[in-house]
């Protein structure tokens, strides 16, 4: 079973200069520090890890919206790590995204036909009634209803501002959306609505996702497979079954550990302790290793590799070492 | 004991001249010793439940009726500087975000130490002493030097421990914890917890942990109430709550959430349309325009309070006989 691949990446970097003060010594910043994954499609590629890890700047430095600055990211099999401009033009149609906050997202003086009319007068040649007919058919695909069209973001409850923000990004027709943290700023009874509305989107068009959340039940629940950030690095890599059946990196556990079950007493001991470090000045050899419990002498001197344990399963971390 | 009783509460908000009730005869009590979860949306009145209790409405909320028992004493009847000596000595609460609790103007030994002296007669250098024990408690290390640094210089979980050490220093007999872990990360929030469940078992505090999650409320809380729209739904025993619920909204809760421990992949139930507004709540039963199971008599009339035991209850029209209940699965 070989699928086509949508989104490949390559030792992907994307580095932030910091400038603390006029006169004090500039730091980098390792947002993002050399991933490499692919994503199939149809597929939704799950990232969890703690504010901070770097999982909001992969997306955006996927999907164009930062300049990277070392390694590769392919479109489709085409290569779009320095495309610029016109050049760039046809993937943006085909990379959208969908924010955090269904409040700022929106721009509150424009109502929704203006809202999502733009993106298709800026990547179609659609205008007039076929324009509106596609503003109400991408209304009906997330449940709004198709009269809402002369209506402002602030008539609607979040919910339905998070359909609008999904109603905007698939009117185009993508075929990749970077679902950044879609509905953590949601209550829980409609969070449920709103992954079963992309589910449902994904089945019928055979769309992929890059899913970014800090949720570890909901990204198991809508991901096929899931990478775990830590400090700008993937550190472990599975489907998601074996990941939460059987975690292999030590922040995998520690991470998985700290989400209160329903059903489960917790014991309220973690083998994950303190916060993360400051990441401009990371610890030597492995990222984790100041937090974890199994560090050994070559943790702090040799960063570990990406090592393949079975058939996509991957895993950074000396204590899997051969 | 009983530490905190309320009775028939209910809480207005003006808005545009109009006055809507917030809060609809909600009655609940916390023992000494035990920890109380609140479970509702935004907009079920669960944090506006507890901060009528402590009197920090906003400027157009008003207690219209009711009372507050705090070990007896009616906390709506007492004088400003009798409810002053209460607050930050016997009754504490923590909120949501521990940026806007703290001045970023002052250290946080600053903090701590004015708690102190307000409520207990001793100088700054023996408060210093009580601040830096506390710290410790609330496992910030370093204590004697952190407490010299600005909030700015801590991250958002050793805030949210400062807080707490703030809210617990004087030894409360009632915590309220407004969603004290919602703005950190899983791994953060589970250090906090365990710190809250700690000090919680060690000073026999009674604790008001108001939450959304109900992973949270299934670890924490020994008795839970499920509020919706303003009025209490559901209330009983974590057991009963989680392995008989009867509530429709209590069991669409539960089914609307991913389980972490199911293999296979199952669709999630959402609920269907959106909570209601002050201004436009139904007339019968809060919940019945999004109830799968909604009858004529719901969209009307306001269900009574259904018992099924000495410690749960359920207001539904149903009482009991809930068609959709599996048992103990959900």
């Amino acid at each position: 079973m070989h699928k086509e691949t949508i989104i490949r990446i390559e030792n992907l970097k994307k580095h932030f200069q910091v400038n603390r003060g006029l006169l004090k010594e500039k730091k980098i910043l390792k947002a993002v520090d050399g991933i490499t994954f692919e994503i199939e499609k149809g597929e939704t590629f799950g990232v969890v890890g703690e504010s901070g890890c770097g999982k909001s700047t992969l997306g955006r430095t996927i999907t164009r919206l930062y300049d990277a600055t070392e390694g590769k990211i392919y479109f489709d099999g085409n290569e779009i790590t320095k495309l610029k401009g016109k050049q760039l033009h046809p993937y943006k149609k085909k990379m959208q995204i969908i924010f955090q906050d269904p409040y700022s997202s929106l721009n509150p003086s424009m109502n929704v036909r203006e809202i999502l009319s733009e993106p298709l007068q800026i990547h179609t040649y659609l205008s007039g009634r076929d324009l509106e007919l596609k503003i109400k058919e991408s209304l009906e695909i997330v449940g709004l209803d198709a009269t809402s069209v002369d209506k402002f973001p602030h008539e609607f409850s979040g919910g339905q501002r998070q359909r609008l923000g999904i109603a905007r990004a698939i009117s185009v027709e993508p075929d990749f959306i970077l679902c950044d943290e879609p509905i953590s700023a949601l209550d829980v009874s409609i969070q449920a609505q709103i992954i079963n509305k992309l589910e449902m989107i994904q089945e019928e068009s055979g769309i992929s996702y890059l899913f970014i959340a800090h949720d570890l039940s909901m990204v198991k629940h809508i991901s096929h497979r899931i990478g775990v950030m830590y400090l700008g690095k993937m550190v472990e890599m599975a489907d998601s079954a074996s990941l939460y059946k059987e975690p292999l990196h030590p922040y995998t556990k520690g991470l998985l550990q700290s989400v209160p079950r329903i059903g489960t007493d917790s014991n309220f001991e973690s083998i994950l302790f303190g916060d993360l470090p400051n990441p401009v000045d990371l610890p030597s050899g492995c990222r984790f290793r100041t937090r974890c419990k199994y560090a050994k002498k070559i943790c702090s001197e040799v960063e570990p590799t990406m090592i393949q344990i079975a058939p996509k399963r991957q895993v950074a971390c000396h204590l899997y070492d051969k | 004991m009983k530490v905190l009783e309320v009775n028939h509460l209910e809480t207005s908000f003006a808005i545009k001249k109009n006055k809507f009730l917030a809060i609809r005869d909600v009655s609940l009590h916390v023992d000494e010793g035990e920890i109380l979860g609140i479970v509702g949306e935004s907009g079920s009145g669960k944090s506006v439940t507890m901060k009528s209790v402590v009197g920090i409405l906003p400027s157009n909320g008003q207690v219209e009726s009711g009372e507050i028992l705090f070990r007896g004493t009616n906390l709506l009847q007492i004088k400003p500087e009798e409810k002053r000596a209460l607050l930050g000595n016997d009754i504490t609460m923590i909120f949501q975000d521990p940026m806007t609790a703290l001045n970023p103007l002052k250290t946080i030994g600053y903090h701590i130490e004015e708690i102190i002296i307000r409520h207990q007669k001793v100088d700054r250098v023996s408060a210093r002493k009580q601040a830096e024990a506390i710290l410790n408690i609330v496992e910030i290390p370093d204590a004697k030097r952190r407490l010299t640094q600005y909030p700015h210089e801590f991250s958002g979980g050793m805030r949210q421990r400062v807080v707490i050490g703030m809210a617990l220093v004087n030894s409360p007999q009632l915590l309220i914890a407004d969603e004290p872990t919602t703005a950190l990360d899983v791994t953060i929030q589970f250090q906090i917890l365990k710190l809250i469940k700690k000090l919680q078992a060690k000073n026999k505090m009674a604790v008001v942990l108001i939450t959304h999650d109900l992973a949270v409320v299934y670890n924490m809380c020994h008795r839970i109430l499920v509020m919706y729209g303003g009025k209490i739904l559901e209330e009983g025993t974590r057991t009963e709550i989680f392995d008989n619920p009867q509530h429709p909204y209590t069991l669409a809760l539960m089914e609307s959430i991913p389980n972490l421990e199911s293999a296979e992949k199952s669709k999630l139930e959402p609920i269907e349309g959106i909570a209601p507004t002050l201004d436009n709540m139904p007339a019968g039963c809060p919940f019945a325009p999004r109830c799968k199971h909604a009858m004529a008599i719901c969209g009307h009339e306001m269900p009574t309070k259904h018992t099924f035991s000495k410690t749960h209850s359920s207001y539904c029209h149903l009482n009991g006989s809930n068609p959709a209940h599996g048992g103990s699965d959900a």
